[in-house]
């Protein structure tokens, strides 16, 4: 039934070295391997609104998902019974990531959106190299297919789905490179072109001179 | 107890296996629609689809969810009149013992936080959550259960609202629909293609109301009565396409699956226009229970649009144009 197969791409392992994420270009499709680690906004909080360390080395797990991870307690141990981390939105994260690129020594942010076309991230990634990945397409399935085990996990008292949490993933993706070290942005080139289109859609549909009535 | 009513365990039971259902088949109309556009389709956003197929042959091969998100867990209860119901059947109690679980069984993630405090109980309950909202159908027969998991992206990046007034008019409407998909559909930030529901008129929680409605319980496709507003659905539906977001914000023809309007009459001094976005995936899963305990499962409500709802106070209005 799957005869469909996944695109070529570039293979990283973590940790990721500076050079390896310096040759990635807005567009290329990568594929990850290693300790992924997935934090959503509770963790975030507690680092740098409350700011306590992140328990884990992240300059050697250097590769941050902002993720739902489907857990489950079987007995003492923690499975992933249904999937692997998936990527969530990174733009609503836009407060703390470009510090957690910093404090963190990340070299890759994953997220569905890569973050966007957000400057603050784009100017963080090019100053302490980093790149950020989003989702190629709709293959959160294949996404989350690709995690053998759950490592570690910490603070779960910040709550299962909010907790940290370490995977070995082997070959995760595809995600595109959005965000590269050189200030380029995957999604920049396609936001200029929404916005010149919907100038358009205006005029077709006589509104570019409507202006609501200020209330 | 009479023999035959639909009681408790019968609503528990159902509503179990809706969940899962929700989270693990693309409704049907959704399938239809993915076909359709993928055809339209060149390029990356081309192979976006490719990779949809493949993750629904494994999604149905490993009984895993299609998505991520389990999201928000919002129920819609249509109770025809006629339907034999136990009368102590407590409906928010049993669906949240559904919801619980779904949660422990991994269908669900447990996601449902307390949105200040941030505690989140691990069952995905808490205050006023499950939501369920109740509809009727006189002398209706069934008792009918749609479970909407609304996924956390469309709603943080496709809910708008915008109060407006009778000088703004259908102008004001248009262009608050299209500024507003072209802004949160960017970067696929809404996982779009996505079906737009649109509420207009009535209060601000009216419109909120049938903007929800439109997005998550008309399937795509399925064109409101009245003439002139089916009409404004496909313009919009054409304007959003033309803005060229394309499958999940990687350029493409179609980004939007369908527009859905409901109407209301208000107050002569209000324009209100909510907007509700439904992720591609369109998570939504409907049961029919019948008296006799015989459960039906569909893709989508029958009765929610119920025409008696829709025309109440004015039948006429459904067939005039404007």
């Amino acid at each position: 039934m799957v005869s469909r197969r996944l695109p070529k791409g570039v293979e990283l392992t973590i940790p990721l070295t500076k050079g390896s994420i310096e040759r990635l270009q807005p567009g290329d499709v990568v594929y990850i391997t290693g300790d992924v680690w997935s934090c959503r906004e509770n963790f975030f909080i507690r680092t740098f609104d409350e700011n306590q360390e992140p328990p884990i080395d992240t300059t050697r797990r250097n590769v941050m998902m902002v993720a739902s991870p489907y857990v489950a307690r079987r007995g003492k141990t923690w499975i992933a019974p249904v999937s692997g981390p998936i990527p969530t939105t990174g733009i609503r994260y836009a407060k703390w990531v470009p510090r957690a690129i910093e404090h963190m020594k990340l070299r890759a942010v994953v997220s569905k959106d890569g973050m966007g076309t957000h400057k603050e991230t784009i100017a963080t990634c090019r100053r302490f190299g980093c790149v950020t990945l989003a989702v190629f397409g709709f293959p959160p399935k294949v996404i989350g297919r690709t995690c053998n085990s759950i490592r570690e996990v910490h603070w779960l008292d910040l709550g299962a789905t909010e907790a940290l949490w370490v995977f070995d993933v082997k070959r995760q993706g595809p995600f595109i490179v959005n965000i590269d070290t050189h200030s380029n942005c995957y999604f920049e080139a396609l936001s200029q072109k929404i916005d010149a289109n919907l100038m358009q859609v205006h005029e077709r549909m006589a509104l570019a001179d409507f202006r609501y009535t200020e209330i | 107890l009479v023999k035959g009513m639909i009681d408790s365990d019968l609503l528990y039971e159902t509503a179990v296996e809706l969940l899962g259902r929700s989270m693990l088949e693309i409704p049907s109309d959704a399938l239809k629609a993915y076909r359709r556009v993928h055809r339209m389709e060149k390029d990356s956003a081309k192979s976006v689809y490719d990779f949809l197929w493949m993750c629904r042959d494994i999604t149905r091969k490993e009984g895993r969810p299609l998505c991520g998100d389990s999201g928000t867990l919002c129920f819609f209860l249509t109770i025809g009149t006629r339907a034999q119901i136990d009368p102590e059947l407590d409906y928010y109690k049993t669906l949240a013992r559904a919801v619980r679980k779904a949660t422990g069984d991994g269908v669900l993630q447990a996601k449902i936080a307390d949105p200040i405090t941030r505690e989140n109980l691990g069952t995905n309950c808490g205050i006023n959550m499950p939501s369920v909202e109740f509809n009727f159908v006189t002398n209706g027969k069934l008792l009918e259960v749609t479970v909407v998991p609304k996924g956390g992206g469309a709603e943080i990046f496709g809910s708008n609202f915008r109060m407006m007034v009778a000088a703004d008019g259908l102008k004001g409407v248009k262009k608050f629909v299209v500024d507003s998909v072209a802004k949160g559909c960017k970067n696929g930030k809404t996982c779009p293609p996505c079906i737009f529901g649109i509420g207009i008129g009535g209060t601000s929680a009216i419109a909120a109301k049938h903007a929800m409605a439109a997005a998550t319980l008309r399937p795509i496709g399925a064109r409101h009565p009245v003439r002139w507003i089916a009409k404004l659905e496909r313009e919009l539906t054409d304007a959003i396409n033309a803005l060229g977001i394309g499958p999940m914000g990687h350029s493409g023809s179609v980004t939007a699956l369908d527009v859905h309007i409901e109407y209301s009459w208000g107050h002569p001094s209000l324009l209100p226009v909510a907007i509700v976005t439904q992720c591609f995936v369109a998570h939504r899963a409907t049961a029919q229970i019948a008296s006799r305990g015989q459960v039906h499962f569909r893709s989508y409500p029958e009765f929610w649009f119920a025409e008696e709802r829709r025309s109440h106070l004015h039948p006429s209005s459904l067939s005039g144009d404007q």
